[in-house]
């Protein structure tokens, strides 16, 4: 029998404040946890079962007993109670962010002013509210402009790639295509072409086809492909735009009280607004819809609790294994 | 991108697996140190291979799995240097040599392409939190290798009896399952620090990018249960005084939800990271 079993042994056989602040009881619970968080990930929804949510709660209970019946051991093992709190307050801040915790959504397209959150199937108001200024999306400089030549004369058909400004020869030799324009989001301005904005809502090229027997100019765009068609072209050219790769999505946003703006803020992912309590974070966009951003609004008082929880858990293990380390068992020589 | 440090690092892992694979089955001690030698080379290649990612890609290399891998051999091979300057085990070098090799093979069929970040992993966050968690990895390696050599170890063998010129060329002492066990707390320890300190900052990341710290995420959870595997291990130990075969059976366990952790859900599982 070894320390801790003599230990709980004399201190007062079964009763259910031993049972609960026993060893024997974490071993049962340990693995209890790692079976029903492997099936998690299985089924939907165990996580926050009243069945799930128990298993935590009888952990810290049992902790905390365990914790409490050892305290003549406090002094010669700080680390072991400084680990033991941080884990108690880790589940006790779960607890809190499960009790008074509220998120939700605040979908809001440029201009529009909005207090109106959407929470699961509820909502609520924030007491203030936010105005979407602007909305951008980076990208990374390597959209792909992918230009599909059919030869309506001779039958074949050949793919290109080229740039905004690019001039690109087929292989075969038989004709070059220079794009004389680019248009992200084309419109018709005063008679002209022109784009609306650099988001790529109705992208469309001027593209000019030449070949021996001379040179013509084609309408092309991305999402009409047949829209505009050269009634004598000798090539039937489709033109598809692959957007570069997504480098931030940023969300301009005033908080406005009493209808005033109280505060301005650039949102974007790893970079939330904090006002009075409420955290907004950048959280989705709609990659048809530019003028469209979505944001999480969150009110955490649980988060301190579990943070103070964190680091009583770091410095805890950190000490063990100091400890530990400081500690020589003899080995035979 | 030139992976032609990474290739020559694997090379001369393979190298010095195959000095001290000669060294053992000649019975030659004295050619160790030209395989301690080539790991510090192959160390130091990685060292290179890493540093010219990070210029090229302008990012810390532990945005997807192949550089996070490339990362992890690194910190294995690196926190063995630590363990072996403080506890000489002999067999450690031969142990991280072989597991180098198999961790920087399983690299090689891994996509090594580079591409820009995604802006969740647009943060310092990243390196804080990968570098830890790999690091964490990397000693919980050691840990599962001090394991399969407790285990492999008959009760009652002396040395000598594993095979001829073991005793002269591995230099086990007598005890030296004291000194394997104790190794592997030691790995099994620190990488149980680092593990903490990896999901505590990622858990703090999570809520600066996502508005939450935690959100069950199957990268999350299975990283929950390898820690609450661990706890429940280094607890019996040192509450309950388990060691020897027992505790290398928990550290193997331990180890092998790592690596459903690290590959496992990558595969398997979509969620958070996905792009993991």
């Amino acid at each position: 029998m070894n320390r801790h079993n003599k230990e709980e042994a004399a201190s007062g056989g079964w009763s259910l404040a031993n049972l609960l602040g026993s060893t024997r009881l974490l071993y049962g619970l340990l693995p209890a946890l790692i079976i029903l968080s492997v099936a998690g990930t299985l089924v939907d929804d165990i996580y926050h079962s009243v069945f799930y949510t128990f298993l935590p709660a009888l952990l810290a209970v049992n902790l905390g007993l365990c914790t409490w019946r050892r305290r003549p051991m406090w002094g010669r093992r700080p680390d072991v109670l400084t680990t033991h709190a941080g884990v108690l307050a880790i589940l006790a801040g779960g607890m809190v962010t499960a009790v008074t915790g509220t998120r939700g959504s605040l979908p809001l397209n440029v201009g529009e002013l909005r207090d109106h959150v959407e929470a699961g199937t509820g909502s609520f108001h924030l007491p203030f509210g936010v105005r979407l200024a602007d909305f951008t999306i980076e990208r990374h400089q390597d959209d792909r402009h992918r230009l599909v030549v059919a030869s309506l004369a001779d039958g074949w058909t050949e793919t290109v790639e080229t740039t905004a400004q690019g001039t690109v020869s087929l292989r075969s030799g038989a004709a070059t295509l220079k794009v004389l324009g680019y248009y992200p989001d084309f419109v018709i301005d005063g008679g002209k072409a022109a784009t609306r904005s650099q988001s790529p809502n109705n992208p469309a090229l001027r593209l000019e086809v030449s070949d021996a027997k001379g040179k013509e100019a084609q309408w092309l765009f991305a999402k009409f492909g047949d829209f505009y068609a050269a009634p004598k072209s000798r090539y039937k050219v489709t033109y598809e735009l692959h957007p570069g790769r997504i480098k931030q999505f940023r969300s301009d946003v005033e908080v406005v009280e009493g209808g005033w703006v109280a505060a301005k803020a650039s949102l974007s992912v790893n970079s939330p607004l904090r006002w009075k309590g409420w955290t907004l974070y950048q959280s989705g966009y709609d990659p048809d819809n530019p003028y469209y951003s979505s944001l999480l609004v969150s009110r955490d008082p649980g988060v301190p609790v579990v943070y103070a929880g964190f680091l009583l858990l770091c410095v805890g293990v950190t000490w063990t294994y100091l400890r530990a380390g400081s500690r020589r068992p003899a080995v035979p020589s | 991108m030139n992976l032609t440090f990474l290739n020559a690092g694997f090379a001369i892992y393979g190298a010095a697996l195959a000095v001290f694979a000669a060294a053992y089955l000649a019975a030659r001690p004295g050619w160790r140190p030209a395989g301690r030698l080539a790991l510090w080379a192959a160390w130091l290649l990685q060292c290179a291979f890493l540093a010219l990612r990070w210029k090229e890609a302008g990012h810390v290399p532990l945005s997807n799995q192949f550089e996070s891998l490339a990362a992890m051999s690194w910190g294995l091979t690196g926190t063995s240097f630590f363990f072996h300057r403080k506890e000489n085990e002999s067999w450690l070098p031969p142990g991280v040599a072989a597991l180098s090799v198999v961790s920087l093979g399983v690299c090689a069929l891994l996509d090594s392409s580079m591409a820009p970040l995604v802006p969740a992993l647009q943060s310092n966050w990243l390196l804080l939190h990968v570098a830890v968690i790999m690091l964490g990895y990397g000693a919980l390696a050691l840990s599962f290798l001090a394991s399969v050599l407790i285990l492999a170890w008959r009760e009652g063998a002396r040395p000598g009896a594993v095979a001829p010129g073991a005793q002269a060329v591995l230099r086990l002492p007598e005890g030296a399952a004291l000194a394997l066990d104790r190794f592997n707390e030691r790995a099994m320890g620190l990488g149980y620090l680092l593990l903490t300190a990896g999901i505590v900052l990622g858990a703090v990341w999570a809520n600066e990018a996502w508005g939450s710290y935690w959100s069950w995420d199957p990268k999350e959870t299975w990283s929950l249960i390898t820690w609450l595997v661990y706890t429940a291990a280094l607890h019996l130990r040192r509450t309950h005084c388990w060691q020897g075969r027992r505790m290398a059976w928990l550290s193997a366990l331990g180890f092998a939800f790592v690596l459903f952790t690290y590959f496992g859900v990558n595969y398997l599982m979509s969620g958070l990271h996905s792009y993991a």
